[in-house]
């Protein structure tokens, strides 16, 4: 049993009351609180950790000696320049873009929109980086367009696998975060097992993203499969691809689901979705639930003007960030015919 | 940035400063409850904003909230233009009768494009918190007097001040 924070911790001014921190029990710094000199130099001021199982001693940063070394401002340059892609491209460049970016870049590129925060929140130069880094991963590795509904194969990097490869093929049910650490989650039937792996859209250690079936539904996200029959999202891991053209329009998968009876893990009719057969999920609610379904059904959304303004993507911004990765792309597609 | 960037730039641009966050009305009266009801509570102001051009309000969120959604609406008439099928949707949501959208689009639209000024403006009148909202360029009474132009540098003031400009002796401190 810890001992109770002494009496004069409160008049302390390092009293730092009783919390966990990292596993520790913090306690009052009550070994100056009985001494007659001036509470010491913020730079003394840490916290008594007394020891416990999981804890880990936890030092202010400059105490802990790692120091890493900066790169001058010329050997930054030589890196950029043997990556061969930098943020070298300036505003004045984006902003010379005189030629329309084409609707294929939007559809390749969706996580190159900003995220819907507050301005507060946001960093332009932050943003710029992460899509300098993408176009630099994409060099490596070719990552297809794809949307909710479409069917992936992705094999990543695993040591205990035999071939040192995990291949996974999976329905495409979320997608997630905008930038360099957009992730997107496949889903499938394994064993009569259903699992749901998350990827990191550019994560080194995805070997290859394939694509197996190019669709779009009617909702942003397929969470309530996780109700519906398995059927729904049953794909064979062994699925030959199916071709596509990049200039036709994405083909529109307007199936409705059924669900499953209740219980369910959410609740699928306050969401607004479109792809769920709404007859019959109304039919296993009671009126006062097909009421509030249908307030939530979101149809009024689209006449929300203010809702519309705050929580989407300033024009300017997103028309900056396409320029930006146009110009990238057409650089990515030298650098691949340079290749061949 | 080029001319017909910067051009487009200044033609779309916002002309209103909107907080981050929606103002709240609380207990909006008679349109239901949620979101939906708050939207049809402004809706109808928005329609008598638009037959009236001016309206008073007692409660100020209401007021505030009339505003904002006046603004977007004319914005995106502006920029859209009554063939743009969504944008006559929108209309005749905000709107509700014919009458009220053919005004819109043949009267307040051409009369507004022209400047970067905000489409309607908000006054504080009185002590007890009368809250006026009107659309800008409207033919009644004023609220706000005009000054004519010329007048104001007869003001002692100003023309203290333009006399301490064009004279070399004085140097102020």
């Amino acid at each position: 049993m810890p001992p109770a924070p002494s009496a004069a911790a409160g008049s302390c001014a390092l009293s730092l009351g009783s919390r966990f921190l990292f596993g520790c029990r913090v306690t009052a710094a009550h070994r100056f609180a009985a001494s007659p000199v001036q509470p010491p130099s913020p730079l003394h001021q840490q916290p008594h950790l007394q020891p416990c199982r999981q804890g880990r001693r936890w030092l202010r940063p400059e105490f802990r000696g790692v120091y890493k070394p900066r790169l001058s401002p010329e050997a930054m340059k030589e890196f950029w320049r043997l990556s061969g892609i930098g943020p070298d491209h300036s505003r004045a460049k984006v902003a010379d873009q005189q030629a329309e970016v084409p609707p294929e870049i939007k559809r390749l590129y969706q996580e190159a929109l900003p995220p819907i925060v507050s301005q507060d929140y946001r960093d332009p130069i932050v943003e710029s980086l992460h899509r300098a880094e993408m176009m630099r991963r994409r060099r490596v590795i070719n990552i297809p367009e794809f949307h909710v509904g479409s069917i992936l194969a992705v094999s990543v990097m695993d040591k205990h696998a035999p071939n040192k490869v995990n291949r996974f093929v999976g329905l495409c049910i979320l997608r997630r975060h905008t930038g360099l650490f957009t992730t997107f989650t496949l889903r499938n039937m394994v064993d009569q097992v259903c699992v749901q792996i998350e990827y990191e859209l550019y994560s080194p250690s995805i070997v290859s993203i394939q694509l197996l079936k190019l669709e779009r539904r009617l909702d942003d996200n397929l969470l309530y499969l996780m109700d519906a029959p398995h059927s729904h999202c049953t794909i064979p891991f062994d699925m030959v691809p199916e071709p596509y053209s990049r200039n036709d329009p994405v083909p529109v998968n307007r199936e409705r689901v059924r669900l499953n009876p209740p219980p369910w893990m959410c609740k699928w009719h306050l969401h607004g979705y479109q792809g769920i057969d709404l007859e019959h999920l109304y039919s296993y609610l009671s009126d006062k639930d097909v009421a509030k379904a249908i307030e939530f059904s979101k149809a009024y959304k689209r006449y929300d003007l203010l809702d519309q303004y705050l929580n989407r993507v300033p024009v300017p911004d997103a028309d900056y960030a396409f320029k930006d990765i146009f110009i990238q792309h057409q650089e990515l597609l030298q650098h691949q015919q340079q290749q061949q | 940035m080029s001319a017909t960037a910067a051009a487009k730039s200044a033609a779309t641009r916002m002309r209103f400063n909107f907080p981050r966050k929606q103002v709240r009305i609380d207990a909006p009266m008679g349109f239901g409850t949620g979101q939906l009801g708050r939207l049809l509570l402004i809706r109808d102001s928005v329609s008598a904003l638009v037959a009236k051009e001016r309206l008073e309000f007692n409660d100020r969120p209401v007021a505030v909230n009339t505003q904002q959604y006046s603004e977007l609406l004319l914005h995106k008439a502006t920029l859209l233009g009554p063939d743009n099928p969504a944008m006559r949707d929108l209309a005749f949501f905000w709107l509700e009768n014919q009458q009220l959208v053919r005004k819109m689009f043949d009267e307040l639209v051409p009369r507004l494009a022209g400047s970067s000024k905000p489409y309607t403006r908000l006054h504080r009148v009185g002590s007890a918190g009368l809250q006026v909202l009107e659309i800008r360029d409207n033919q009644l009474p004023p609220l706000v007097p005009r000054v004519e132009p010329g007048v104001r540098s007869q003001y002692l003031i100003n023309y203290l001040l333009k006399c301490a400009r064009e004279d070399p002796d004085f140097k102020p401190v």
